[in-house]
Parts: structure tokens; C-alpha cells; sequence
């Protein structure tokens, strides 16, 4: 039962493993990138469209434009603020508060000589907009360089009205080429591309942390086999007093084996059954330690973790029986 | 006296030692493969994790409006050397510099504005100070480049990426013109990021077309690093210099940028935060999660092999009967068993070790493609809880064998 509920644990973790990692690694960024097929911009309804698409675990939509700043041009970024501030970008000062605050990228701080708090003035074509600069983020990419803004600050600030440059999507590593082809086939006249940086590492990544678990599942499971054999061996000798008796008190050979297959049969199936539900225990113990977040653990392995505690008790009886079949009742009851 | 009775229950029960022996064995196997396996996993996951490329970025040092604006400021590629010479020096797997210019290119008529990039595909340095040299370049450092056709070796060659490449209708072979100078397209790049609309040609030969000798834009540098935890999110200028010895000598993303940026004259390094930080959680996971199965398999070795002695032991009270029936004393069957336990750890620890060294280089060579480190003390561990565990397992029985009254044993074997 011990054993079940291991390689219950450990299937239930190798089979979850893969999404939770994949989810881990969701801060790396998109894996997909999707831009307006010929210089124009997107509508903002793509978004809509591609965030509803299967495997589409995330999406971003982006503006991007220059604004002239005392005679100099710098970039701007717009972007969905509520979701900036869950991926793990380094802020100092605060996240903006209300519609004039932006933040800044910690290069544009130290050329521009700006603090925090500090009102600057954007002006692109002949708009100008002011802005208060609510914090500095650090990302190690271009994002250094720029402005960032909320969508409709940058709406305001370019002059135009809900469309998007590009939108950021993450899908479902493995599944990348399919989700690709659905995007396309559901907004016209856009152009997709795997970002190969993200999708290779992660789909590489993945597969390797999946085949360890698989293989340290296989090595407990041939363990956990041979350690309920040796304990179900050292019955042996009980057994085979048992059987002599039966059988010099006239049981059948057929009707031995019978009853001892049916024993099996029940204490493989309460072993399966009582392993499983501890293995689940297991899994989610082990999964909200590590990642903190329960994982789903398919049906399918309830039915193999009842179907191995009823093949190793199975076999764990038979041999005793067969050999104790062998003997002569007589020899086995006078050895005792 | 104790070693003959020890010796020959070993003899006389060979099944039953055997079976105790395995059972002791495996578990050990178990139990020794997984701590291996958790000691090593983050080394080599960090490894694998370097797949995402660089983690530090080395910039000029920003002055006014520089960066920004498009006016350029450069690095001296010589300074690169010194990037090995920092305490972390080894923990140093790739370093890549690119020198980027924006140059007018045309073909067929078709005029366009893109950035011309020099930069190492698999450029051999020596080693500062060692005999060994240091293979480097996009090669190790962003290694999901996908290139069709070959790298640009001679100097009027010229990679180009597959959107600016599908733009302007060019293809593998064709010539270009960058200015006055007439390239050759050796091969087409796939990213499918910004690298797509750029050209690229050997950091050298860029260099000497533009006159521009020993110059580079920026270095990305790959390192393996120790995963961030709270203390290395402080800021090291509020640090106490114990606070500051005990940053800079760990290898923390941040420490070890900063101990790059010390080496690079004019440079601000800084880390690429969306692979750093994500390394150090996934890292991190993975670790607990390996300790976690350790301890679940290690309980229920334990537990699998204290059966099987139990089991085993309890079968023998007849022996246990007589021997109290001939007069010997508790402490002398006691020690008859311990002895016995002692042994079974023995043999069982050792057998379970040799096992697990095979199991665990099994999975390593799978899955990481290379040896996994085999601690020597993992033996004395290994071999240690064995024969503790063979002991506990003889505890119950012990026990119970000492209240065992000789008659009624005896008369029951009967």
C-alpha cells in the first residue's frame, strides 16, 4: 500500500510537473509575438479575440511611439499597467497611482537627471501632456530606455484611439505552432512569430525536468516492488503450514488457490484504493510545499494505482502458494 | 563465540538473510541515488537555465543623453579578457559583444536603414593567466539562434535576418550593398525577435570596415548564478561591509555584475531581470521539490525495510526460546542479534551505495548529459543510515524476544 501511495505521488507529480513549471516560467516573458502584417496598427480587439483562444495562457497588448522631451526624443511604451505589475520587473518608487502619473525607465533617470515625483512634459507632434513620474523600473531591455504608460495615456499622448502596436502572447509551451496558426486564422492580416529564445529553452527546460521525474518514479517503483516482495516472502514459510492443513483436511488444490486469489485480489484492491488516496495526499503536499498550488492528478492514475497494488499483491501470493502446492501435506505439517 | 553463532545464522538462513540484505540494499539505493540527485540538481538546471541566455548586460555608462538619443558611446573590446580575472571568474560560461552601427543597405534598387551588428559566433580567447583557452561567443550564449546556411567567416561576409531578408527579396548567395561596400549573404538568421530586422557580420571585420578597431557596443554575459534570496535584494550601498563582504563574495546575479562592471572601464553592468529573477524561482522550486521527494522515499525505505526485519525476526523466537532454555543470559541475545542487525546494515549499505552510483549516473548521463558528482561522504551517509535503520529494525523483535518464555515457545513449535 506504502508503495502505491509513492508511485501514485510521484506519477501525480511528474504528470503535473510540466504546467507548473510552465507557469513558473511564464515570468521569462511571451513565447509569441504579434504584429500588424504591413506597418499599420492593431485594433484592439485582437487582444480580446487572442486572449479567448485556447492555450493562450496571457497576453499584452503594447503601443509603441517617441515623444520629444526638452528637444530630446525618447521612447514611449504603453501597455496594460495592471499586468506590468505582476511580471517581476524591478521598481523604485511606486507603481502609478492615478491617470498623470507614469514611470520611467532607470536609464532615461540618469540621462534626464529626473527624481521621483518630478513633473515632466511630453510632447509629440504639437500636444504637450504633462506627466508625474511616480518611479523608475529596471528590466535589462529596451524598456530601460523608455517612458512607460498605461494604453490610454499613450492614446492621448500619440493622438490615436485603441489600436496597439504589437501584442505580447504567451501560449502553452509545446503547443506554440497551433496556437500560432489559430491566431491567424482568427484576426485577419496579422503576422505571428515564435520568440525562439523563450519557446526552445522552455520547451528544452521542461522535457529534461519531465524526464528526471519520470525516471526517479520508475527506480522508486522497482524499489517499492522489491521491498513489498521480500516482506510478502518472509510469509512463505507461514503459508506453507496453512496450506498442508487445508489440504489434509480435504480441501481441493483448485479450491486453495481460489481462496488465496481472492484474498489477493481484496488486499491488492483496499491497497490500491487506501495507496492512491494517500499518494494524493502526497502529491499535494509535495506540490503546495514547492510551488505552492495544488496540482490536478488525472483520473486515468487512480485506475493504474489500483490495477499495480493489484498486481503486486497478486504476485506477492503466488509464488508461496504454487510452492507450498508442490509438497506433500504430510511433509509440510510434520516439519513444523 | 558471538562471531561463530552470527556467522552461522548468516549460513543457515540464506533466504532469509538475503531477503533482509536486498530489502536493506534497495532502500539504500533509493534513498542514496535521490540525495545525489537533490545535491545536484540546481548546478545542473542552472546549467540548462543558460538555454534562456545572458543574465547581465554590460552597457557604457550612461552620460547625458547618450544611450537615449542615438548618439553612441562604446566599450574596449580588450576589457573583455578581464572578465575572467574576477573572483567569480569560473562560474563565467559565455560572453558575447556586439558592435552595432546603423547603416544604409540596398539591393535591387531597394533602400533601407538597418542596423549592421558585429559580433563572436565561436571566438577562442585565451585564458588570463592559464594555459587553457575559452571558446565563446552567440554560439554558447544565445544558443537558440537558428542560422541557415553558415556564420560570416570571411570579411565581406554578412548574415541577414529572415523579415528584413523576406522585405527586400533577398536570398542566401545574393550580394548587398552596405554604403560603398558590397557584402556577401552567407546565411539567413531566425530569432523572432528585433535580431530578425538586423544584419550581422563578424565583430573583426566590422570593426575594420568602419574603422572602428577594438571598439564594442555592449557584452552580454552568461553566468551561473546562486539563486536571489531576501539578503541579496537589499541594497548593497546601505550594506554593513560584513553585509558587503558576505554580497560580494556570493554568487548572486547582482554581485557578480557588479564585480564585472568594476573590470569593464566605463561600463554600467546590469542584470536582465526577466531571466535572473526567474531563474532563482524556478531554482528554488525545484530544489524543495527535490528535498521533498527525498524525505517522502527515505521515510518509506526506511519503513519498507524495518518491516521486512521485523517480519523476518519474529520467525525466530523458537531459536530465541532456546537458547533462553540453555541458560543465556539477555544481554548475550541481545548483543547475538544487534550483531546480526549490524551486519545486514553493513552489507546492505554498501551493495545499496554501489547501486545507486549506478542509478544515479544512469540519470544523470539521461537526462543532463553529464556525470553527476558522486560526494565521497554520500558513502559514509549511505552505508551509516543503513546499518541504523537495520538496527531500528531489530528493536521490536528484540523486544519482544525477551519476554518470551522459553517453555511455552518451545512446547508451541511442537
Amino acid at each position: 500500500m506504502l508503495a502505491v501511495a509513492i508511485v501514485t505521488g510521484l506519477a501525480g507529480i511528474t504528470s503535473g510537473i510540466k504546467d507548473k513549471l510552465g507557469s513558473e516560467l511564464q515570468a521569462y516573458g511571451a513565447n509569441l509575438i504579434v504584429s500588424p502584417g504591413d506597418q499599420g496598427l492593431l485594433d484592439i480587439d485582437a487582444l480580446k479575440i487572442i486572449s479567448g483562444l485556447d492555450s493562450v495562457e496571457n497576453t499584452s497588448g503594447q503601443i509603441y511611439g517617441r515623444a520629444f522631451i526638452k528637444e530630446n526624443s525618447v521612447e514611449v511604451i504603453g501597455l496594460e499597467m495592471d499586468k506590468m505589475r505582476e511580471s517581476g520587473w524591478r521598481l523604485g518608487g511606486s507603481w502609478p497611482l492615478n491617470v498623470r502619473e507614469i514611470v520611467a525607465g532607470n536609464n532615461v533617470k540618469e540621462a534626464l537627471k529626473i527624481e521621483k515625483g518630478d513633473e515632466i512634459s511630453l510632447q509629440t507632434n504639437d500636444r504637450f501632456i504633462k506627466f508625474i513620474i511616480s518611479g523608475f523600473i529596471e528590466r535589462g531591455g529596451p524598456e530601460d530606455n523608455a517612458f512607460i504608460m498605461s494604453l490610454p495615456q499613450a492614446w492621448e499622448l500619440m493622438g490615436i484611439d485603441n489600436t496597439l502596436s504589437a501584442i505580447l502572447v504567451r501560449g502553452k509551451s509545446g503547443d506554440l505552432d497551433n496556437i500560432s496558426t489559430r491566431i491567424t486564422a482568427a484576426v485577419t492580416g496579422v503576422k505571428v512569430k515564435t520568440l525562439r529564445q523563450v519557446a526552445v529553452a522552455e520547451e528544452s527546460l521542461l522535457g529534461k525536468i519531465q524526464l528526471l521525474m519520470a525516471l526517479v518514479t520508475v527506480v522508486v517503483f522497482f524499489a517499492a516492488t522489491v521491498s513489498i516482495m521480500s516482506t510478502m516472502g518472509a510469509n512463505v514459510l507461514e503459508r506453507r503450514e496453512e496450506i498442508g492443513l487445508m489440504m489434509a483436511i480435504g480441501a481441493t488444490r483448485n479450491g486453495i488457490r481460489l481462496f488465496y486469489f481472492a484474498e489477493a485480489v481484496l488486499t491488492g484492491l483496499a491497497g490500491g484504493v487506501a495507496g492512491f488516496c494517500l499518494g494524493y495526499f502526497f502529491t499535494q503536499a509535495v506540490s503546495w510545499g514547492a510551488f505552492h498550488a495544488l496540482i490536478g492528478i488525472p483520473f486515468h492514475l487512480f485506475i493504474v494505482s489500483v490495477a499495480a497494488g493489484l498486481i503486486v499483491s497478486l504476485i506477492a501470493s503466488h509464488f508461496p502458494v504454487v510452492n507450498a502446492l508442490k509438497y506433500n501435506p504430510a511433509v509440510i505439517l510434520r516439519e513444523e | 563465540m558471538l562471531l561463530t553463532i552470527v556467522k552461522n545464522s548468516f549460513i543457515n538462513q540464506k533466504k532469509s538473510m538475503i531477503l533482509m540484505i536486498s530489502s536493506v540494499a534497495v532502500g539504500t539505493a533509493l534513498a542514496a541515488s535521490l540525495i545525489t540527485l537533490a545535491f545536484e540538481i540546481s548546478g545542473k538546471v542552472s546549467n540548462e537555465l543558460r538555454a534562456f541566455g545572458a543574465n547581465i548586460l554590460i552597457e557604457p555608462i550612461v552620460e547625458g543623453l547618450a544611450d537615449i538619443t542615438g548618439q553612441k558611446r562604446y566599450l574596449d573590446e580588450e576589457d573583455i579578457l578581464k572578465v575572467k580575472t574576477i573572483f567569480w571568474r569560473h562560474n563565467i560560461i559565455g560572453i558575447s559583444p556586439f558592435l552595432e552601427t546603423d547603416e544604409v543597405i540596398s539591393h535591387n534598387g531597394n533602400k533601407r536603414t538597418v542596423k549592421l551588428v558585429g559580433a563572436w559566433y565561436q571566438k577562442e580567447l585565451p585564458v588570463p593567466g592559464e594555459k587553457k583557452t575559452f571558446i565563446t561567443g552567440i554560439a554558447t550564449v544565445s544558443p537558440w539562434w537558428d542560422i541557415e546556411g553558415s556564420w560570416p567567416g570571411a570579411d565581406h561576409d554578412v548574415l541577414i535576418g529572415t523579415t528584413l531578408a523576406a522585405d527586400l527579396g533577398i536570398e542566401q548567395g545574393d550580394n548587398v550593398k552596405v554604403g560603398d561596400t558590397v557584402l556577401n549573404v552567407t546565411g539567413m538568421l531566425d530569432t523572432g525577435g528585433p535580431e530578425d530586422d538586423q544584419l550581422f557580420m563578424e565583430l573583426q571585420s566590422l570593426q575594420t570596415l568602419k574603422g572602428m578597431k577594438g571598439k564594442v557596443s555592449k557584452v552580454y554575459v552568461s553566468a551561473l548564478t546562486t539563486p536571489m534570496d531576501e539578503f541579496a535584494y537589499k541594497n548593497p550601498e546601505t550594506m554593513t561591509s560584513t553585509e558587503y563582504e558576505k554580497w560580494y563574495c556570493t554568487g548572486y546575479v547582482t554581485s557578480i555584475a557588479k564585480q564585472v562592471e568594476e573590470v569593464f572601464s566605463g561600463s554600467r553592468a546590469k542584470p536582465i531581470w526577466k531571466v535572473a529573477a526567474t531563474e532563482g524561482n524556478v531554482l528554488g522550486k525545484l530544489e524543495v521539490l527535490t528535498y521533498l521527494l527525498c524525505i517522502i522515499s527515505l521515510a518509506a525505505s526506511a519503513l519498507g525495510v524495518s518491516t521486512t526485519m521485523i517480519m523476518s525476526l519474529l520467525r525466530r523466537s523458537e531459536e530465541i526460546g532456546l537458547m533462553k532454555a540453555l541458560g543465556a543470559a539477555r544481554l548475550r541475545i541481545v548483543t547475538i542479534f544487534v550483531t546480526e542487525g549490524f551486519f545486514i546494515g553493513l552489507l546492505g549499505g554498501i551493495l545499496g551505495y554501489i547501486v545507486s552510483i549506478a542509478v544515479s549516473q544512469y540519470i544523470g548521463m539521461h537526462v543532463f548529459h553529464t556525470a553527476l558528482e558522486q560526494k565521497g561522504y554520500l558513502m559514509l551517509i549511505a552505508i551509516g543510515s543503513a546499518i541504523i535503520i537495520a538496527l531500528a529494525g531489530t528493536v521490536l523483535p528484540i523486544k519482544r524476544a525477551l519476554y518470551i518464555k522459553p517453555g511455552i515457545v518451545l512446547k508451541e513449535a511442537k
